[in-house]
């Protein structure tokens, strides 16, 4: 087929947005991502009276510079690939960058919020959320984009642990070396292991790597007593190799810089878990991340199409249980101290609660979802102990684990009723009708 | 005059109970023929069969050969096959129900690779379906039938094929959708791509096809350039649903076909 029609492009679909220079666009961001320096060297507690409000206000300028220079021109077919290319998601990025900047200083300093709350915990829980943000969006890869439903991501957590033991510890190499060694081993193992999606799906799909996740526990078991024994494993502290220390705000205590903190650790967290869910974000939009979404719509028409069906469901296994095991290894690193028992079943119901309550579209249902996950429960937690009639009730405290797990569970519910989307589609909404409310009488004064 | 697309003595069963029975069609280069049959009479088979997905129903090629540019199809993978230039609108429109418009698009260019030309084939589609572009971002389940179709065929046309197959392009759609589906059709013709059309709806596949066979429970049981079928009292009886005295007539010729 050649060009099917002679006429001009209609107008609608000419591209109307003024050009700005790629630095201004790129300024919020860049202001965004120097900010720690900035924030380090005037020791910065933003609950010091007025600092709250100049950190407000640097907010919203960031914000509102990335909307004002965003380019956009909404029936251009070649702009919906990129990616932030509205102005409002512009605007969300460089206010998520600078946030995300600030929330370790933030948590490090020594304010002290009415009723004893939690303040310095908090910072384990957003590592974890971190953490689990990576996983669960590598788990919604495989089950959410591509649809097979795999029961075997606890396993490969425990495959990133035991190559990050056995490459960090036993053959004493750098941390560092550990991750892409954990993607690469969880990535051969995702296609073996992949192999019975070719011929199962759904329910049966999911006994298949049920079985899975049992074989790698057996291996995992076996590895974890001939090596370590039954105390189990402890892991070194990772430390930042030597050629990064030019980065500001490093300054190598006599010679090497340890991963030894809540603080450092979020930087580490922060930094992988973005490069992966990045990653994610792209295949997604690419021809292979279409090819899954069709898989899993509608295999025949896939076939008809000329995708590569088999070839699809295992690059999609692949890519999933390879950023699933870095996630273990970091994990594991993380946590320090792994026993024989520290990965079960249930953990890929974790993941599960994750991405349902999150939202199955998109990478933010991973985020959201993980934030509700760790969050809540150390919520109340708070509630049960500090707030007035609630901390008097004794129930409440002796049944604190079955509580948890019935509020948690009873939210999913709702959630899942009130809205099928997960809280990912309750944010797209809520952001939909704000900026229909903002454009609202600017259509009128234009038209 | 060669052609885009020559099945020669096709025979198709699936196990033991023949589909296809020696049918021969051939589509000529930049033509446009259409293949009528009621339920039943083999249509889809030939479908799956043109575009290797005969092996997902279990079914099996037992002679014959479906040659295009010289190559025999019937050994090829589907792949294979649509990147050779055969695109096909699948019966009942089989879009990705929680795919946008755009994205349903874009997968049915999945047998290429330049970016670049993708895109200018989007754009391409999007101009022979000017209702598209609004609904670029709309989830494709949730379009109406008319809709559905066009993207259908657009998704088709994104693999840029020398041959489109379309498979019951009529089905469940109001017969002003219909038509200016086939109008369409024939625009996209017209540019030089060949058409097989394969429908229950012989008056509207008569009048845009230039050649046309009637298959019949797996046999080829007529077949003549469109014009002349038209006039053609058996295909007015079969198809097109003949005077008062249809009903005797259908089952006569049911009979000689049976027989």
């Amino acid at each position: 087929m050649t060009s099917v029609t002679e006429t001009a492009t209609p107008a609608s679909r000419q591209i109307l947005a003024k050009r700005t220079p790629t630095w201004m666009r790129a300024l919020p961001f860049l202001v965004a991502i120097a900010s720690p320096v900035i924030l380090d060297k005037i020791s910065w507690n933003p609950f010091g009276g007025w600092k709250l409000l100049v950190g407000f206000l640097v907010l919203v300028g960031i914000g509102w510079f990335a909307w004002s220079n965003a380019e956009h021109d909404p029936d251009d077919p070649r702009l919906s690939l990129k990616l932030w290319h509205r102005a409002d998601q512009r605007a969300l990025a460089a206010v998520t960058c600078f946030v995300l900047m600030a929330i370790p200083f933030i948590l490090s300093t020594d304010w002290e919020p009415p009723m004893d709350f939690p303040w310095n915990s908090w910072f384990r829980i957003v590592n974890y959320i971190i953490l689990f943000a990576l996983g669960a969006g590598a788990f919604n890869l495989l089950v959410g984009y591509t649809g097979q439903l795999s029961m075997a991501h606890a396993a490969f957590l425990m495959i990133g642990t035991m190559v990050g033991a056995q490459v960090g510890l036993i053959w004493e190499q750098s941390f560092w070396l550990c991750l892409p060694v954990a993607a690469l081993a969880g990535a051969v193992l995702g296609v073996f292991f992949g192999i019975p999606a070719l011929r199962l799906r759904g329910l049966y799909l999911m006994l298949a790597t049920i079985g899975v996740h049992f074989i790698i526990l057996l291996v995992w078991k076996e590895y974890i007593v001939h090596q370590f024994g039954f105390s189990g494993m402890r892991f070194t502290t990772p430390n930042l190799p030597s050629w990064l220390h030019w980065i500001p705000g490093i300054n190598p205590e006599d010679g090497e810089f340890l991963i030894n903190s809540q603080f450092r650790w979020f930087w580490v967290n922060l930094g992988i878990t973005t490069v992966g869910l990045l990653f994610i974000v792209n295949v997604v939009r690419s021809r292979e991340g279409r090819a899954f979404a069709a898989v899993r719509d509608r295999d025949i028409s896939a076939t008809l199409l000329g995708i590569n069906v088999p070839r699809s469901k295992l690059v999609s296994f692949a890519l999933s249980s390879a950023l699933v095991s870095v996630s273990g290894c970091m994990l594991s690193y993380y946590n320090r101290a792994r026993s024989e028992d520290s990965f079960h079943l249930e953990l890929v119901l974790d993941y599960g609660i994750i991405i349902v309550v999150g939202g199955f579209m998109g990478i933010q249902g991973a985020i959201f979802g993980s934030i509700f996950f760790f969050a809540l429960p150390m919520y109340f937690e708070w509630m049960r102990e500090e707030l007035p009639i609630i901390s008097d009730i004794d129930f409440f405290s002796r049944y604190a684990g079955e509580i948890d797990l019935a509020i948690r569970g009873i939210l999913v519910v709702v959630v899942l009723v009130w809205r099928p989307d997960g809280l990912a589609g309750l944010w797209q909404a809520m952001k939909k009708r704000a900026l229909l409310r903002m454009q609202a009488p600017r259509r009128g004064v234009v038209q | 005059m060669s052609s885009s697309l020559k099945i020669d003595g096709l025979s198709v069963s699936y196990g033991p109970i023949p589909a296809l029975r020696n049918v021969s069609i051939e589509v000529p280069e930049g033509g446009f023929v259409s293949v009528l049959g009621s339920n039943g009479a083999g249509k889809t088979t030939l479908v799956r069969t043109i575009t290797g997905v005969l092996y997902l129903q279990k079914g099996k090629v037992t002679s014959g050969s479906i040659t295009r540019d010289g190559q025999d199809m019937t050994k090829l993978k589907t792949r294979k096959i649509v990147t050779g230039g055969v695109a096909q609108v699948p019966e009942g429109r089989m879009l990705f129900p929680q795919l946008t418009v755009e994205e349903n698009l874009r997968c049915g260019a999945a047998s290429r690779r330049d970016l670049a030309g993708i895109n200018d084939t989007l754009s391409e589609v999007f101009d022979l379906f000017p209702q598209l572009p609004p609904l670029q971002n709309q989830l494709a389940g949730l379009l109406s039938g008319g809709e559905q179709q066009m993207v259908a065929v657009g998704r088709a046309l994104m693999a840029k094929p020398s041959l489109l197959v379309c498979d019951e392009l009529s089905l469940g759609l109001a017969p002003l959708i219909v038509r200016d589906l086939f109008l369409l059709l024939d625009r996209i013709n017209k540019e030089g791509v060949a058409v097989l059309a394969i429908e229950q709806n012989a008056r509207i596949a008569l009048q845009h096809s230039t050649y046309a066979y009637a298959l019949e429970v797996g046999e080829i049981v007529l077949e003549g350039p469109s014009d002349e079928l038209r006039e053609n009292q058996e295909v007015q009886d079969l198809y097109m649903g003949g005077g008062g005295d249809s009903r005797e007539a259908y089952a006569a010729i049911r009979r000689e076909v049976n027989r």
